[in-house]
């Protein structure tokens, strides 16, 4: 799944819209980038009609789901094949608010959730796209970002250091992004 | 882009922040002049071969092919009002690329 369609990264990366020899570094960069960003979240957004999520071990007030945002439960089942029901869902916020305090061995939550293509907000779209061109620029370099340059030397002349790089998974979504995706962490309230 | 090109680019990038000013004279016809930037380097006690060879205060100059495609022997390298006469010139590549001439002046 594409956040935008195809035609508008293959003009992000300087091609004619109808130029579709580069849709496979596309799509991998893309992938690549939405899941660094369910990763950094632990949540997922891409749209998903029906999905369904398992979680074992569960007690409290409250659930929250990794895909987001969620549209509506479908269904939301126990170890025991019970319908649980009583609860509310905070659509913007992915958490189901159970009405009275629970606790479940397994819990099994299908739901309609996600963005639908041309449907991500701006902010994330943003998040998006500083992922998405340094995951093309490593496609492009064969896996050399210039981002991942710590240094350079040239032989009689000099070095020049750019300052360490974060060997976490971190420093694979830039800075920005990260700005922008601590709004959308996943977090059980 | 290839990988030894973006390392030929981050080089590049980082020559121009630590190199130097300078006025390359062509020894040949046409005599052509073209001022340009350039790494300059004294050879100390690491250099003890090169100083052998080229004797004490010998210097390297890394020019960028980029600027200078060709540089023969008996050209110079005018610095600060000090002229210096190509002795050798040596190649340096990134990869297959030949990136840099290695420019030898002699000292004393």
């Amino acid at each position: 799944m594409l956040p935008v369609p195809i035609e508008t990264l293959r003009v992000r990366i300087g091609l004619e819209s109808s130029d579709a020899s580069r849709d496979t570094d596309i799509q991998t960069a893309s992938d690549t980038a939405l899941a660094l960003m369910a990763i950094y979240c632990d949540r997922y957004f891409d749209e998903l009609i029906g999905g369904t999520e398992i979680f074992t071990h569960v007690s409290g007030e409250t659930l929250g789901l990794k895909r987001y945002p969620v549209t509506q439960i479908q269904s939301m089942v126990d170890s025991n094949t019970n319908d649980v029901s009583a609860y509310h869902l905070g659509e913007l916020t992915g958490i189901i608010h159970f009405d009275v305090p629970g606790r479940f061995h397994e819990l099994t939550v299908v739901t309609d959730a996600g963005y639908a293509e041309g449907e991500f907000p701006d902010d994330l779209m943003v998040a998006y796209y500083q992922i998405f061109d340094q995951q093309m620029l490593a496609i492009e370099t064969g896996g050399q970002s210039a981002s991942n340059i710590e240094s350079v030397t040239v032989a009689d002349v000099g070095t020049v250091r750019y300052g360490s790089t974060d060997a976490s998974s971190g420093s694979y979504v830039p800075p920005l992004s990260q700005s922008i995706l601590d709004a959308y962490k996943r977090y059980e309230a | 882009m290839s990988l030894h090109q973006s390392i030929k680019d981050a080089q590049y990038d980082a020559f121009d922040r630590l190199s130097v000013g300078v006025t390359w004279t062509q020894a040949k016809a046409p005599n052509a002049t073209k001022d340009i930037r350039v790494g300059f380097k004294s050879l100390g006690w690491r250099d003890q071969e090169l100083i052998n060879a080229y004797g004490i205060g010998a210097k390297i100059f890394t020019v960028k092919v980029d600027d200078i495609p060709v540089i023969d022997k008996f050209d110079k390298i005018t610095l600060n009002g000090e002229a210096y006469t190509v002795n050798s010139v040596m190649p340096a590549y990134v990869g297959d690329m030949h990136t840099y001439h290695k420019v030898i002046v002699n000292g004393k």
